[in-house]
């Protein structure tokens, strides 16, 4: 029989310690101010719901040729400057390198028609094309981040020519990879019934598929661990609460092109075939990329596992592939302060070679 | 943070401090019932949710550890017949995540409020609710014009499909809530816990090992993609109900709106072609005009 022999003494301290961080927690959020301040930036195009963002630089740069980032559809990209400690994009330029962003915007009900085709050669191409036009140069870097990585990937196959080094991070690109559970968790799911009876599909609906992930890590232990967390320092309160608003802000997706991506990418594990895959009126084939490419993923990373992104090594045809692991989660990959502390450098440091090397 | 509802905060956590119970509740109740009232525009709407579950998970721990202690106190605790407490109460929370996650269309939701005294998330309503419309199905039937019966039979299908997937996806978390608590059981055999932050870890550690074996299965997938396509295709068969009443009135339908954004990027696509092609005449025309004699351009 098994038997549960509470410590009295010890059970009371806990209940006498989550008091207390309920009391902290209280104090903090009644007096701290949670607004979002992201770093210095312009926006220098916009169409439909997109922006372009261009971030004003806070040293000289060292690298030449800018950095567009591209983020997936799914979530807002704020989280990639969530608070001046927690700022991939703040470390980017304290490295000296240019960057832009691409803000996806909310699509409303009359987008559910747009296609994959529609955000690659409409929306990004025309980013693309403001970047290089701003940043006075012929060609760029591309940063795409899990979902933005794949469009990345595909765009880089549709357009080489304006494309000189591609980043992905926290990619999926080899979706039969046994432990890539989003796939198996929505293969049953008709998406054609999806878009009738939602047009786009609610972001909220998305927001539980991913926590049915893992729920109990993502529910009952974050929940008890929320209180240590708002209860601490406020600097720890307030990057807490900002995490949590982002999580909360998922956009509603275009149900066409989730429709096919959901097709192309997780279904048919398109970026794996070798024949390629037909996208924008075109067969594209990663075999045929040949750029050089800069592949970071997240050991923990549960949504897309590392298998899934480090399959990218087979599939591209490129012949400088360089591949950074990181000890962390999804979104740890991005924001987590281990991860901040070398991702940055490392992809200031791989720009650079790359840049240098392309000098006369 | 408005002062008053500080204060109520402050207070309940001293009435939780000093473990008295029936207060507690009281405090709890009020202080939840002034969150969800909003009572103060002040606070933010993440602050208020935060809150909510913060005050929640505490009452909530500190009553299980109330539990624990007073049986702590005569003996060590049974743990058969709280693993089957806590089974129910799995049971429980599984039913509301469920109800919680796959919502019905809000109109449905509304029509639903005002047969049913439960308030939502509608637990056994749907049941009743079903009932309802058979009766009434068989009551009209003779009398009613065959179209709207054929749509009250559409929609009672709907109903019962969505009824039948929520059913066996229910099944499915079950067994895992059944799963995991059998792993907790066998690591309490092995290992005494002693500690309630121990306790929340080990149940957090089984129920994620069980879970992550069984949703892999196919069972499984099958049962979440069925609950998924039944919900979606009762919001679409209520929609289309609202299309009908829509049209029956002269009233622009949802269905309409989106032909006309359909069309709206078609032509889009098709403008970006025609700039395309033109843009690539235009560069294919660019070297000859360098080519040209600047003479022969200036006497034309």
């Amino acid at each position: 029989m098994p038997k549960i022999s509470l410590d009295p003494d010890r059970a009371r301290q806990q209940m006498a310690a989550r008091q207390k961080t309920l009391r902290d927690s209280v104090n903090n959020l009644s007096q701290l101010d949670s607004r979002h301040q992201g770093a210095c930036r312009d926006e220098i195009f916009s169409t439909d719901a997109v922006r372009l963002y261009h971030y004003r630089p806070t040293v000289a740069a060292t690298i030449k040729t800018p950095v567009l980032i591209c983020y997936a559809l799914v979530n807002r990209p704020w989280v990639l400057d969530l608070s001046p400690e927690r700022s991939l994009i703040r470390r980017l330029l304290d490295e000296g390198v240019p960057v832009y962003l691409i803000d996806w915007g909310y699509p409303t009900r009359s987008d559910r028609f747009l296609e994959l085709e529609d955000y690659l050669e409409d929306y990004l191409d025309r980013c693309v094309d403001q970047v290089l036009q701003h940043g006075q140069c012929e060609q760029l870097n591309l940063a795409g981040i899990c979902q933005g990585g794949v469009l990345s990937l595909c765009y880089s196959a549709l357009h080489p020519d304006k494309v000189s080094n591609l980043i992905t991070l926290v990619t999926p690109v080899d979706s039969s990879q046994p432990n890539f559970r989003l796939g198996q968790l929505t293969a049953h799911i008709d998406l054609t019934l999806a878009a009738t009876a939602y047009g786009n599909l609610p972001g909220p609906l998305l927001n539980e598929i991913y926590h049915a992930l893992k729920p109990m890590r993502l529910g009952l232990q974050k929940r008890l661990q929320a209180g240590k967390e708002l209860g601490g320092d406020p600097e720890r309160a307030l990057n807490y609460l900002l995490m949590e608003r982002w999580l909360n802000d998922c956009p509603d997706l275009a149900s066409a092109a989730l429709q096919e991506f959901v097709q192309l990418f997780l279904r048919d594990n398109a970026l794996m075939q070798p024949e390629g895959f037909r996208l924008a009126a075109r067969t594209l084939k990663l075999q045929a990329l040949e750029l050089p490419l800069l592949n970071i993923f997240g050991l923990k990373d549960h949504l897309v596992p590392a298998e899934t992104s480090s399959a990218l090594k087979q599939a591209t045809g490129s012949r400088d592939y360089t591949e950074l692991a990181i000890d962390a989660g999804h979104i740890g990959t991005l924001t987590g302060q281990k991860a901040l502390s070398h991702v940055p450098t490392a992809i200031a440091q791989w720009l650079r070679q790359r840049d240098a090397a392309k000098k006369p | 943070m408005t002062e008053q509802l500080l204060n109520i905060m402050r207070q309940w956590i001293e009435q939780l401090e000093q473990h008295n119970s029936t207060d507690e509740q009281t405090g709890w109740e009020h202080m939840q019932q002034l969150l969800t009232a909003g009572i103060s525009q002040q606070i933010p709407q993440e602050h208020t949710e935060l809150l909510l579950k913060l005050t929640r998970q505490s009452a909530s721990f500190n009553r299980f550890a109330a539990e624990l202690l007073e049986h702590a106190q005569q003996d060590s605790v049974d743990s058969a017949v709280l693993l089957d407490q806590f089974k129910q109460h799995l049971d429980q929370l599984t039913s509301d995540w469920v109800l919680h996650s796959w919502q019905l269309p809000e109109q449905l939701g509304i029509l639903m409020g005002l047969f049913s005294v439960q308030q939502p998330p509608w637990q056994d309503s749907l049941n009743q609710f079903a009932q309802l419309l058979a009766t009434l199905l068989s009551n009209l039937q003779p009398v009613a014009r065959p179209d709207l019966v054929t749509q009250l039979k559409e929609c009672l299908c709907l109903l019962e499909r969505f009824e039948h997937a929520r059913t066996g996806y229910m099944a499915q978390l079950s067994t895992i809530n059944a799963l995991a608590l059998e792993r907790m059981t066998q690591q309490l055999e092995s290992d005494a816990v002693t500690d309630i932050d121990q306790l929340h870890q080990l149940w957090i550690e089984s129920y994620e090992s069980v879970y992550q074996q069984h949703i892999g299965g196919h069972d499984y997938c099958v049962a979440l993609g069925e609950i998924s396509n039944a919900a979606m295709a009762l919001r679409h068969g209520w929609q289309q109900q609202r299309d009908r009443f829509c049209s029956a009135l002269g009233l622009v339908t949802d269905t309409r709106h989106d032909e006309l954004a359909q069309r709206h990027h078609q032509l889009r696509r098709r403008v970006r072609d025609l700039e395309r092609e033109l843009a690539e005449l235009r560069h294919s025309l660019q070297p000859k005009a360098s080519d040209k004699d600047p003479n022969a351009q200036d006497q034309s």
